[in-house]
């Protein structure tokens, strides 16, 4: 059975943003079955749990043994064993996966900063200094993804999200 | 993984309507419905 790690409450703002959402779902497009352990709010920090994440971060994944943290590094690793998601073609998978890790390295760091300063430091006067660059940058990497999607339905035309 | 990215900020959809239609393609589909339900069903179940 595969197990993953959540939270078992979380503030309003981050419901349906917590980062084993796009693990929850990649086992859902994979038609594979999993239980959720669930956190209390400090559990991600004991000593147990950060020998298995060492940042004190949802979700691990556990499966037989195998023991993963990071979701993207999870999300690829179900992603490869699963046809509904990734095809077999390595050329097909390399072009999926640099999507992949475009959205958490070259999109996911502008997006949460603007999410940070609208819904965890709004009333702070150094956010209200700092939103217009930091939405002027946000803007010019969802141009970018905007420009690349065109009309096509999804990133990739080989692969199914969440794997691009 | 990109539209997960995307909804992190409301504002994302308002920026281009190729980027709405896109992340309502990938919410719309059943699979991210489940984990949605099952993500918000976990903290439901703990409040109860």
């Amino acid at each position: 059975m595969i197990t993953i790690s959540a939270f078992n409450h979380v503030p309003d703002f981050a419901k349906g943003l917590v980062r084993d959402l796009r693990v929850r779902w990649a086992l859902e497009e994979a038609g594979l079955p999993y239980e959720a352990r669930l956190l209390q709010q400090g559990d991600q920090d004991k000593p147990d749990y950060r020998l298995l994440q060492p940042f004190g971060q949802v979700p691990i994944f556990e499966q037989d043994g195998l023991v993963l943290f990071e979701s993207g590094a999870i999300v690829l690793h179900i992603a490869e064993r699963s046809e509904a998601l990734l095809p077999k073609d390595p050329m097909e998978r390399i072009r999926a996966t640099q999507w992949l890790i475009a959205a958490l390295n070259s999109v996911e760091p502008s997006v949460v900063n603007v999410f940070l300063i609208d819904f965890i430091y709004a009333k702070e006067e150094w956010a209200k200094l700092r939103r217009p660059s930091a939405v002027e940058l946000m803007d010019k990497k969802l141009d970018a993804v905007a420009k690349r999607l065109g009309d096509k339905p999804f990133l990739d035309g080989t692969a199914s999200p969440p794997a691009t | 993984m990109m539209s997960t990215v995307l909804r992190f900020h409301p504002d994302v959809a308002k920026r281009d309507p190729r980027l709405a239609a896109y992340i309502d393609r990938c919410t719309a589909r059943p699979a991210f419905q489940r984990a949605l339900s099952a993500q918000l069903g976990d903290y439901r179940k703990e409040a109860a």
